[in-house]
């Protein structure tokens, strides 16, 4: 019972991977696929982590550029793509304004301006970026402190993330005010 | 992650696009009974998969997937299982910069506290998750196969 291994064998990892497959078409597997790349990637290595051909990757990466989730550099050979978060960030803006009250997300930014507070005190510091996480011996410690910095640099995102679901809510979800 | 010397190694915050891909992906896996995401939806800080415990002997009580995910590209999932005398079986697959392990390293069951450096042809999420739930569902055989009920 303990010889657990935390890579199983690739036939095992595949089996898994072809359930993905069975259950999901080709545009889904190269719509999952970019959403994990925050990077600009070369299509034909977006196709083998979407299991299909380079040409099909293409031509999905192609139609999601055109939809705006996705970010294409067309002047590299081969062109390279990666998940447009500008976009993203303002589908998730969306989500906020359509499924909470503006009183809401006004008590959400509240809360997110007093655990910033708490954050700036427990540290000793304004600025997440200046506290380093990983210099403690202790590895619990290191994930506690992790977890914490990396909660702590949501704060001044998801601030301004609630901000633009906050007026889109006050323009009935456009950005523009009619 | 890039570390310059001038600047202390930190990690981003949550990754929200690639835990609300995880979760499309963990919805659709058999042995996943619910997500959730932690504190919620609209801030999505860690991805919690609760496990079907209708797929393992009765001797384990719950199971669950932990998964934190951060834009420096920085990971951590974590098994536990508890048994039915509450027990708690557990290990971690990470990855992050510290003084003294490998970036991506495995922290051994059954507590955790053994760590030991890990390699990955990938660290895409879906290769990561795939290969979590690969181990994972041999874990579950092997409590079959050792003859509990």
């Amino acid at each position: 019972m303990s010889d657990f291994d935390p890579v199983p064998s690739r036939d095992a990892v595949d089996e898994v991977r072809r359930r993905w497959r069975d259950r999901t078409d080709t545009f889904g597997r190269v719509y999952d696929a970019v959403l994990g790349i925050s990077e600009p990637t070369p299509y034909p290595r977006i196709a083998e982590r979407a299991e299909c051909s380079p040409n099909a990757a293409k031509k999905h990466l192609d139609r999601l550029a055109d939809m705006g989730i996705v970010r294409a550099d067309r002047g590299s050979r081969p062109a390279r793509y990666e998940r447009n978060d500008a976009y993203l960030e303002w589908q998730e803006a969306s989500r906020i304004a359509a499924d909470l009250s503006i009183d809401e997300i006004v008590e959400r930014v509240e809360r997110f301006e007093e655990r910033r507070r708490r954050f700036e005190e427990r540290f000793g510091a304004t600025d997440p970026t200046t506290v380093s996480v990983f210099d403690s011996d202790d590895h619990e410690a290191i994930h506690e402190r992790m977890a914490a910095i990396g909660e702590w640099r949501a704060i001044d995102r998801d601030v301004r993330l609630y901000e633009l679901a906050r007026r889109l809510a006050q323009n009935d979800g456009h950005l523009l005010p009619a | 992650m890039v570390v310059s010397g001038d600047e202390p190694p930190t990690t981003g915050p949550p990754d929200r696009q690639t835990l609300r891909l995880l979760e499309r992906r963990l919805a659709d896996e058999p042995l996943v009974e619910t997500t959730a995401f932690d504190p919620d939806a609209y801030e999505p800080q860690l991805l919690r998969a609760r496990l079907d415990a209708a797929r393992y002997p009765s001797t384990v009580e719950a199971a669950r997937l932990d998964v934190r995910w951060f834009t420096s590209g920085d990971f951590s999932v974590q098994y536990v299982e508890t048994a039915a005398n509450g027990v708690r079986w557990t290990c971690r697959w990470d990855r992050h910069p510290n003084s003294h392990d490998p970036r991506l390293h495995f922290h051994r069951p059954p507590d955790g506290t053994s760590v030991e450096g890990l390699s990955l042809e990938s660290v895409h999420p879906l290769d990561v998750l795939s290969t979590v739930l690969a181990a994972v569902e041999r874990r579950v055989a092997q409590r079959w196969d050792a003859g509990e009920e």
